[in-house]
């Protein structure tokens, strides 16, 4: 082997393996005012979580990291009623500091959002003015028009939305009024639209995902892995198998983790550790970042969101290199 | 390259199998030996204690449940029948914490409040539903409509029901406030004709219970003591030392030992008293990790009695 091919094959090895060992990157998206916000960069080494930065966007929304670990925020907005009227999705390169808007979807707050691998938004959340209307809409680029890809008054409050590697798409619940008390989304579920489809389904109901707050993520295997709880009360870390409808796993976290402020998770690339802290109101300055190794459940690290000073709540969470099935 | 190999191949390695070995197992809380099961009212849980185990509960049900209503029952296949809020039976797989199943009584009046609960042989869920005075019946794996509705007598409340190995049933009903007398009658299986026992309580508890002879077990609320009637009726055997109510008991799984809520129906309560079930000597108090203002209703032993 010539010098120059040996070369070439370490690149091509090594770029994954430097990759893989990178120090991760956690993000945590807060909200300063009705219009503004930020994010924190932090930096997970052995030594614990360093704050690197605070990007200049963010507390509107979730936060997503694509495949090439590309951060997308969602700018505060808020109106009356504390409704997030636009959402505004700025985009930061790896490393970057300066955001680029990419988009803005008018008259809809996102509350949960994933970028697929060709820079698909699925995004699911609510649309200000309308009383209890939510959405499940696509933005494709380069013009990501939105595309609605499910609407109405039941299920509401989107709480995680996920692609597996197929392209079916799956959005968590928290709640839905329909056919109350017996609707299979009462008290939470899994919806999910099969790729190339238009029907959507309930893959998971209000049994196994009972009191779901965050999540699914949608792993290779065909697992589902998302976040059950009441915190104050419980908090639970619930896998349910490809094809399956009842948890295969079920990892009881303590239920003191952020302050009974519903739970928003981040997977990790290779699907090894969940990172997850409080959002909304009771998750102020002092939440905790809790970093959960998968699939043991158990608490890896922990650090605490103590800036800015004026950080109102938590809004949204992710972590570079992320998940992609 | 060589090298290269042997560095970067035991990674990959270790991460495969590592990721092969991820979700297994439903949780098992312990599969071998007995547990207590606990409702709490105010904790709005089922408190799960485990013999030998000190300090307070192994674990507890939280998913799905609010408020605890009435009672707890185990099934046949250790599956945990609990009552709570809206009226509402949840069921949990054994070992499990996150609801299988949930009786929401949609062919009933709402909303209702559900108080005791018996599981048959065949995993027939029993259900004494206070406000309607109805003992209700859903086979297993109907939670939709019931097979089987037996109305107690006109005037009446349904407090408690037992099932045993034949499916006839066996129904405490009583006047709906406390100090109102109590009574039991007995139903063929699947049928609503009904033959009171001819017994009296001062007034009636939130279980019913049999035992391997047929004899029924009942709580005298009002007297905080067990009553055990023969099969046919007539004086009971009496179980009360330190008791100063009853309205939750649970045998264990070999008939041996009784195991009741010592509370009176206001609350205050003492924990859990054991008893020997056949001579009536008290044997020991559950008290660890009990809250003592709390409001117990159910006890339940897994595996349930035979």
């Amino acid at each position: 082997m010539t010098s120059r091919r040996m070369l070439l094959v370490m690149l091509i090895c090594l770029v994954p393996c430097l990759a893989a060992a990178q120090n991760p990157l956690v993000y945590v998206s807060f909200l300063t005012g009705a219009k503004a916000g930020g994010t924190n960069v932090y930096q997970i080494t052995q030594s614990g979580a360093q704050l690197m930065d605070t990007l200049d966007r963010g507390g509107g929304g979730p936060v997503a990291v694509d495949k090439q670990q590309n951060v997308y925020v969602v700018q505060a907005d808020l109106g009356n009623g504390g409704y997030q009227q636009d959402s505004a999705v700025y985009m930061y390169a790896p490393g970057g500091t300066k955001g680029t808007l990419l988009f803005t979807a008018k008259s809809f707050g996102i509350e949960s959002m994933t970028v697929a691998a060709d820079g698909t938004f699925y995004a699911g959340g609510q649309v200000p003015g309308t009383g209890n209307t939510f959405a499940v809409v696509k933005f494709a680029p380069p013009s990501y028009s939105p595309q609605i890809l499910g609407s109405g008054e039941n299920p509401r409050y989107p709480v995680g939305i996920s692609l597996d590697a197929s392209g079916n798409l799956f959005v968590g619940w928290l709640i839905s009024d329909s056919n109350y008390p017996v609707g299979p989304c009462n008290s939470g579920c899994i919806t999910e639209l099969p790729a190339g489809q238009s029907t959507w389904q309930v893959r998971l109901p209000d049994l196994a995902a009972n009191a779901i707050v965050a999540g699914p993520f949608a792993t290779t295997d065909g697992s589902l892995v998302f976040w059950s709880g009441n915190d104050g009360r419980f908090d639970y870390l619930e896998t349910v198998a490809s094809g399956r409808n009842y948890p295969s796993q079920v990892q009881q976290l303590s239920p003191m983790l952020f302050n009974a402020s519903n739970a928003i998770i981040a997977f990790n690339a290779g699907g090894t550790q969940l990172w997850a802290t409080g959002s909304g109101l009771g998750a102020g300055r002092g939440t905790n970042v809790v970093g959960i190794n998968y699939p043991s459940g158990s608490v890896a690290l922990s650090f605490k969101v103590t800036s800015p000073a004026n950080l109102l709540w938590i809004s949204g969470i992710g972590v570079s290199p992320a998940y992609f099935p | 390259m060589k090298s290269l190999i042997r560095y970067v191949l035991p990674i990959v390695m270790l991460s495969l199998v590592t990721w092969a070995a991820g979700p297994s197992n439903p949780p098992q809380a312990d599969s071998s030996s007995a547990l207590i099961y606990l409702g709490l009212f105010n904790g709005q849980g089922v408190d799960i204690f485990q013999p030998g185990h000190s300090g307070g509960p192994a674990g507890q049900l939280l998913d799905g449940l609010t408020n605890i209503t009435g009672d707890v029952a185990v099934g046949p296949d250790r599956q945990v029948y609990v009552t709570t809020g809206g009226g509402w039976v949840v069921a949990y797989p054994h070992g499990g914490f996150v609801p299988v199943r949930r009786y929401q009584f949609p062919d009933q009046v709402q909303p209702t409040v559900t108080t005791g609960i018996a599981i048959g042989n065949d995993g027939t869920l029993y259900a004494a539903l206070y406000h309607d005075g109805l003992v209700v019946a859903y086979p297993k794996g109907n939670t939709q409509k019931a097979s089987l509705v037996i109305p107690v007598p006109l005037g009446n409340t349904a407090y408690a029901v037992a099932v045993d190995s034949q499916n006839n049933l066996y129904i405490a009903y009583g006047g709906s406030l406390f100090g109102e007398p109590g009574f039991i009658e007995r139903c063929a299986a699947g049928s609503t004709q009904c033959n009171d026992m001819g017994v009296t309580l001062g007034s009636s508890g939130y279980h019913l219970a049999l035992d391997s002879q047929g004899n029924v077990i009942a709580c005298d609320q009002l007297a905080g003591q067990i009553d055990i009637f023969p099969p046919s009726g007539g004086q009971p055997r009496v179980i009360s030392q330190g008791l100063v109510g009853c309205g939750s008991f649970a045998l264990n799984h070999d008939g041996s030992q009784l195991f009741v809520a010592n509370q009176p129906h206001d609350g205050n309560n003492k924990g859990i008293s054991v008893f020997d079930y056949a001579s009536g000597k008290f044997l020991k108090k559950i008290t660890a990790g009990i809250p003592a203002d709390d409001l117990l209703f159910g006890v339940a032993l897994s595996p349930a009695a035979q």
